[in-house]
């Protein structure tokens, strides 16, 4: 038998034992050190999401935890420990944590997280589009009825209603504010379409005469085409 | 023994994924890396997102082209129009109200009323002028964007901004011609228009045919983008791209002839010189110049355009025979009623009574008012019948019945003068 069947057959008669043997060696070390929950401590969530911890060690969200944005929607229950033991609050929509929404915390008056609410962003108007959302984008003075990235961000909505993508407008505020590589494909007219006929207009008062002009009967924009842009990270 | 090491190597394999996986990966790599914008200026980049825009700006700089030296905030962050954008500084973050990065701007915003003050990517105050005509009353619309009102009836290209405004986006005008962006224009012309002579007189006029001829003009301008952002210099804006048909009714007769235009077989284009004067020695005003026999097209230009349709100073002869060289300040183009040019006919400058009458001598010819030449009555009859009852642009159809036959009848007398007859005038550009 040379060396490295050997090895193997070692290997494949550990790992049987590891599988069979429970009562002997814990398939996982530390699988029965259980963390303390109680008085509302968390799970360390940056065991398995370190690489976003890392990020938000760069980012202006580096004051927060996880849990005030994650756990933060007052409209969910998520699981907690109050107090001792004895004080558990089960799930209902959520265990652990939940996706957020941008708007969650950056929506007007943020009532709805429970944590202190970012500063709003304010400035958009997606209901001008027909498209609702459950958060607060403008009130009657922050309307947001100028704003140049209102279809972006009531696209970004209306597709997260229809997806497992980022939540409502999350893919557009990130896109903005966030490192993250964005490809976006603008399909744009590089001209116009006018049709111009001789008319006449009948006697104008100023000028004291019959008036004819060139009227224009038509107008629209063409010409399109496709330009990709990349922002890259 | 090959089989083993490979089985080996794959069990180690799925023995290091196991122990690495152990960290997720976000569903958007760096989604969670938010950007601090707390820098007193706008600390989100814009070319990052939209490097065409920024390159066609840099043909502009490159071009020297108005805006050359304006950043992106500057125009679409612009405060001018009480829009509050979002920003956020050291004092703190403060929330956009009707905008949140970026509007759209219309160009009339700053090129409105008596134009604004915008500070440069340098640092300095620069003017952005007021588009004559189109500034004259604005008013501000739903959407807090500035908007044109009233536009002066001289303007030529009045109906032009107002349907773009009536779409819901003037500046597509501005662009058309301002920037790269190209333009495709389909010009609808009545065929011809009849004239009925009885008995040596005018009895009625026809100004509309039921048919139309169209001409269309392609104007494609190169663009790595849009076209919107490369915006041109005023030298670089030339009138005959889009009136490709009036420059070829002013070099040819292919499409009929825009104006009544004199050939000086003269190289030197010498207003003065007297052999530019016509038949009753005064200045030909509407005269080109031949180089040899070749028409020099070059001369076909935005400043012979001007010399109707904007009023620029020129070489005048008054009628006491004074040669004089001004702007007339009775024009609307000189009280600031015109943009880049102003809708005229020959009835404007050969009439008595309009702003124009001290330019043409012979204005009695066309005024009832005069005593007349014995020799033309019954054109007097017609040019004012046209005057009372017809447009602009039957007045100029009129005239080149008889000023520039070549793309019509033959003689006077077989057309006009052969008996009681309907007379045929097709129109011009």
């Amino acid at each position: 038998m040379d060396y490295g069947k050997a090895v193997l057959i070692t290997i494949i008669v550990f790992a049987l034992g590891v599988l069979v043997l429970p009562s002997t060696v814990s398939l996982f070390a530390g699988e029965h050190y259980w963390y303390n929950l109680s008085y509302n401590r968390t799970v360390p969530c940056v065991k398995c999401h370190a690489d976003v911890y890392e990020e938000l060690q760069l980012s202006v969200h580096k004051n927060l935890k996880c849990e005030d944005c994650h756990r933060a929607n007052k409209s969910i229950t998520y699981a907690s420990v109050s107090g001792s033991y004895t004080n558990v609050v089960p799930g209902k929509e959520a265990h652990a944590a939940s996706c957020v929404a941008c708007m969650l915390c950056h929506q007007i008056n943020a009532s709805k997280a429970s944590k202190v609410p970012g500063p709003y962003a304010g400035g958009f108007n997606v209901t001008l589009l027909g498209i609702g959302s459950p958060y607060n984008y403008s009130n009657s003075t922050y309307n947001g009825i100028c704003e140049a990235h209102n279809a972006f961000v009531a696209y970004a909505i209306a597709k997260a209603k229809n997806s497992s993508l980022l939540l409502d407008s999350n893919e557009a505020c990130l896109s903005c504010h966030a490192d993250i590589e964005v490809k976006m494909n603008f399909n744009v007219s590089t001209g116009l379409n006018v049709y111009a006929k001789d008319v006449v207009l009948g006697y104008n008062a100023t000028t004291g005469i019959n008036e004819s002009e060139v009227e224009i009967t038509g107008l629209n924009i063409t010409n399109f085409k496709n330009v990709t842009e990349v922002k890259l990270p | 023994m090959r089989s083993w090491s490979v089985a080996l190597i794959l069990i180690i394999i799925a023995a290091g994924l196991l122990i690495s996986n152990i960290k997720v990966v976000s569903l958007i790599k760096g989604s969670h890396y938010v950007e601090d914008i707390s820098g007193n200026g706008n600390d989100v980049n814009c070319s990052a997102c939209h490097k065409h825009v920024a390159e066609e700006m840099a043909i502009t700089r490159a071009l020297h082209g108005p805006h050359w030296d304006l950043s992106c905030e500057d125009c679409h962050r612009y405060n001018g129009t009480g829009i509050k954008f979002a920003k956020a500084n050291s004092i703190g973050a403060f929330p956009g109200k009707q905008a949140h990065a970026a509007y759209v701007p219309s160009c009339l915003d700053c090129h409105g009323g008596k134009g604004a003050w915008v500070v440069n990517v340098s640092g300095v105050l620069v003017h952005a002028p007021p588009a004559r005509a189109f500034n004259v009353t604005t008013t501000v619309n739903y959407r807090n964007v500035t908007v044109i009102s009233s536009i002066p009836n001289a303007t030529a290209h009045k109906q032009f901004v107002a349907y773009c405004e009536k779409m819901g986006d003037e500046n597509l005008a501005c662009l058309s011609c301002h920037t790269n962006y190209s333009i495709n224009i389909s010009f609808s012309y009545p065929d011809y228009i009849y004239v009925d002579i009885l008995s040596w007189a005018f009895t009625t006029l026809t100004q509309i045919s039921s048919t139309y001829k169209v001409y269309n003009v392609s104007y494609v301008k190169n663009s790595i983008f849009s076209g919107k952002h490369v915006f041109l210099p005023l030298k670089d804006i030339n009138c005959s791209k889009c009136h490709e048909n009036i420059y070829l009714g002013l070099i040819n007769v292919t499409n009929g002839k825009h104006a009544p235009i004199y050939y000086d077989w003269r190289w030197d284009y010498n207003l003065t010189a007297p052999g530019y004067q016509n038949g009753w020695g005064f200045n030909r005003y509407h005269s080109l110049a031949l180089y040899g026999s070749t028409l020099n097209t070059s001369w076909v230009n935005n400043t012979y355009c001007d010399k109707c349709h904007y009023s620029v100073t020129i070489n005048l002869t008054t009628p006491t025979g004074v040669v004089i060289q001004r702007r007339n300040p009775f024009t609307a183009s000189a009280k600031g009623l015109v943009h880049c040019a102003e809708k005229v006919s020959c009835y404007t400058c050969h009439h008595r009574n309009t702003t124009y009458w001290w330019l043409d001598p012979y204005y009695a010819f066309l005024n009832a008012t005069q005593s007349l030449p014995t020799y033309a009555p019954y054109h007097e009859d017609l040019i004012n019948a046209t005057a009372a009852d017809y447009p602009r642009f039957v007045h100029g159809d009129i005239c080149m019945a008889c000023h520039e036959a070549a793309y019509h009848f033959g003689s006077c007398k077989s057309a006009c003068h052969a008996g009681n007859q309907a007379v045929t005038q097709y129109t011009e550009p």
